[in-house]
């Protein structure tokens, strides 16, 4: 009898271990994984609701089904890399704001979409400049759609409103970084308890680049330039990158900013928003800033609207290269793009439920529903989706036509002249390691003002030769010029 | 004629027995599919991995993923400091967690004996994610534990010399509890009769302990050892990334390989490349666990691993 058990057991085991997943689900309709970074907080139940409204419709309409994969933003690229070794993932979005579409065609992780695009339809090819296909593209072939967004930003900072009010600060007056200095003290004198100046996010003082130099240069990671020249330089030599690090290392010196500002994982908005701290830079564009955070100013324009050659279209969507069905795939990312019923029920969620359209046709928030309680996020995060110009206006927009306001805005932006260079560093990659760290070891550092460039540059100018950096960027150098002078 | 019959006993015992042999098949199977399979994945070490293409269509790229470890000026930096590191951690970490051992077997009240052991078990389970948040409340500029009781305002995540230290004693409080269990299973489990013979002897304690009970850790101390050894080249991601808040200025003492590699690839996506250095690392640790135990081997052969 034990002996027949034990054979029961061992046969019931062996066969659990054996049966494949794949047997347990079986479905006629395509299902193609679509995979977002998270900008806000969702709600399982929420997401279920929504992808079943989402599979009623395409189902229907497209004969393919969605698996919304929503991946937290701080682990959505490494999530992606992963599962992008298999065919887990089908239409994605990814980051380009480092360079990352060079490494992702290089490494053969997306795939190319120059054919499909051709015969895709007229509203999908309408859709995009001519700017955002280059910022798709790398030697003449697509790899991904960019999100419909406006290019770059300016430099300004957040103040927090109960004391720029108590101070008789006239924040829009601000337009300098002598001005913002000016009330910095001012602020510092009158509440020495809290902190004066924070980095916009953890250790980074700024996002934006507007206000510093250009960089990215040839989607290399390691060239940049002064705002206007095309003279490549390291970050650390550039005259933008030592007038900024200038004011900072003054302020850290005075006591002005955080002296945790390198070890710091708070959002400055955040702080700033709480009045546990009065000031943070931000890079900012059509998006009023200080309704986005409550309790702030914003002061004017410290720099102007500029965008580095990596900031057009630095969120794209493509599809894996290991992608089962690239077909269904570029129907799906097809439809994000023109299909506004679809878009909108994937960003705004299910009308009623997650939102409502008021009198005015404008989307808001349900009654007692806010950005804190909502349970599909997708509302409050508009920014990971593909095209916010196909939803419907928000109540809170300051525009009434946002295509007509974001091409406003892209025409007064100043675009980097090396925009559309590319640099291949694909046989460098030991020397873009190399560069990384040792531009991870003193940038933060700099630009927090934790330490004096001036101190450290003949340092990194040393470590910089070692690893053969002016070599590098003299060829890199070499080959811009050849690609400004065919332009 | 008789090994023959030896293997024909042995296929008997099989056969007699096939319902218990079936019941491994479950855990065999996993054992090969999770452990062994996986390890023909170490090929993309030598291969420029192309995702399209896969690990096997992947083009041959010989030893080039390996260079990059040994291509740059922060070669001997990352391996001094994963060596050093990690042989302060055994030593202090042996040292520690056997005293601690020993203190508690001499704890005779039960209760606070099992309250003790739950204490000190506390800080291994928790994660360094966590650890590096409590770091930051001593250590913080302006709100930190320290620089309030000391007055001061010392800048620790800007300053490089403090941090080998600030390491020892933060892998020290997370790992003791957990190594001092094994030795303390191995305390008990000394013959009491030892320990009886050495009190009627005339041993003080400290005799006891000098003459019998470390004598009784020595085989669970080599063991240890060895199997510490075997990842000298490894480091705990978590404790030189997380607790120093990845600071730039730091990056001196806190720059491990699994740091550079990280840091490294984090952008370049190299699949080649990381498989390389964890290949690297296993093949190190494996040949400083071979000779570790060759020495056991000629100094006292008993406690040998094999």
């Amino acid at each position: 009898m034990k002996k027949a058990m034990a054979g029961i057991l061992a046969a019931a085991m062996t066969m659990g271990t054996m049966i494949p997943a794949a047997a347990v689900s079986a479905s006629d309709v395509t299902t193609v994984s679509l995979w977002i970074p998270t900008l806000a907080s969702y709600t399982d139940d929420a997401v279920a609701s929504v992808e079943e409204a989402i599979n009623a419709y395409m189902s229907e309409k497209y004969g393919v089904q969605i698996d919304l994969q929503y991946i937290e933003i701080g682990n959505f690229e490494k999530a992606v890399n992963l599962a992008m070794t298999t065919d887990e993932v089908d239409v994605t979005c990814y980051f380009t704001d480092d360079g990352q579409l060079s490494t992702y065609v290089a490494n053969g992780q997306l795939l190319d979409i120059t054919d499909y695009f051709e015969g895709a339809s007229d509203a999908l090819k309408e859709t995009f400049t001519d700017a955002e296909i280059t910022a798709s593209s790398m030697n003449g072939r697509m790899y991904g759609l960019v999100r419909k967004y406006q290019y770059g930003g300016n430099e300004v900072a957040v103040l927090n409103k109960d004391i720029a009010e108590e101070l008789g600060i006239d924040a829009a007056s601000i337009t300098t970084m002598d001005q913002l200095e000016e009330v910095l003290y001012q602020a510092h004198e009158a509440h020495p308890e809290i902190y004066t100046m924070v980095p916009q996010s953890a250790a980074e003082m700024t996002w934006g680049w507007a206000a510093i130099c250009d960089r990215g240069i040839g989607l290399t990671g390691y060239a940049y330039a002064d705002w206007g020249t095309t003279e490549l330089k390291s970050l650390f030599e550039t005259d933008g990158f030592a007038e900024f690090c200038g004011y900072t290392n003054k302020w850290y010196n005075d006591g002005l900013i955080m002296a945790d500002a390198l070890s710091n994982t708070m959002e400055g908005s955040t702080m700033v928003t709480a009045g546990s701290a009065f000031c943070t830079l931000h890079n900012a564009d059509i998006d009023p800033l200080d309704k986005l955070y409550p309790n702030t100013v914003v002061t004017g324009e410290i720099a102007p609207p500029r965008a580095e050659s990596i900031a057009i279209g630095n969120l794209q969507y493509g599809i894996s290269a290991n992608s089962a069905h690239p077909d269904e795939s570029f129907t799906v990312l097809e439809a994000l793009y023109t299909d506004p019923e679809f878009a909108t029920l994937l960003s705004y969620g299910i009308e009623g439920e997650h939102y409502v359209l008021n009198d005015k046709g404008r989307a808001e928030y349900p009654e007692g529903m806010t950005a804190e309680n909502e349970p599909y996020g997708g509302f409050a995060a508009t920014a990971a989706y593909p095209d916010f110009l196909i939803l419907p206006v928000k109540e809170s927009a300051l525009y009434e036509d946002a295509k007509a306001t974001v091409e406003a805005w892209d025409e007064s932006v100043e675009v980097s002249p090396a925009f559309g260079f590319f640099y291949d560093t694909t046989e460098m990659t030991d020397f873009v390691t190399a560069y990384m760290n040792l531009q991870d070891k003193y940038m933060n550092a700099c630009m927090t003002g934790s330490v004096a460039l001036n101190d450290v540059l003949p340092q990194i100018k040393s470590e910089l030769e070692s690893i053969g950096f002016y070599e590098v960027l003299a060829d890199t150098q070499a080959a811009l010029d050849e690609f400004l002078a065919n332009k | 004629m008789k090994q023959k019959t030896k293997k024909k006993a042995g296929w008997k015992s099989v056969f007699r027995h096939w319902e218990l042999y079936a019941m491994m098949v479950p855990g065999l199977i996993y054992l090969i599919v999770n452990n062994y399979i996986p390890m023909a994945g170490l090929v993309v070490a030598f291969k420029n991995y192309n995702y399209k293409e896969g690990i096997w269509g992947s083009a041959w790229c010989g030893l080039k993923n390996f260079k990059f470890l040994f291509n740059t000026r922060d070669a001997g930096l990352m391996i001094r400091n994963t060596l050093g590191y990690n042989l302060i951690f055994i030593i202090t970490g042996t040292v520690f967690a056997i005293i601690v051992a020993i203190v508690l077997n001499e704890i005779r009240a039960s209760l606070p004996k099992k309250i003790y052991q739950i204490f000190i078990l506390i800080p291994y389970l928790i994660s360094m994610v966590v650890v590096s948040y409590i770091a930051f409340a001593f250590l913080s500029t302006d709100a930190g534990f320290i620089n309030k009781a000391m007055g001061t305002r010392t800048n620790w995540y800007m300053t490089p010399k403090y941090w080998p230290a600030i390491f020892v004693i933060i892998n020290l409080w997370k790992s003791f509890g957990y190594n001092s269990i094994i030795y303390y299973a191995t305390v008990i489990g000394i013959d009491s009769s030892l320990y009886e013979a050495a009190v009627v002897d005339g041993a003080s304690r400290w005799q006891r302990i000098w003459h019998v009970t470390l004598p009784g850790l020595r085989p669970t101390i080599i063991t240890m050892t060895l199997l510490a050894i075997g990842r000298v080249f490894y480091s705990d991601f978590g404790l030189f990334y997380q607790v120093p808040q990845n600071s730039g200025l730091l990056y001196d003492v806190t720059t491990t390989i699994d740091v550079y590699v990280y840091k490294g690839l984090m952008l370049l996506n190299d699949v080649g490349r990381s498989a390389a250095a964890g290949f690297f690392q296993s093949i190190c640790g494996f040949i400083l666990v071979l000779t570790a135990n060759l020495v056991v081997n000629k100094v006292d052969k008993d406690n040998a691993l094999f």
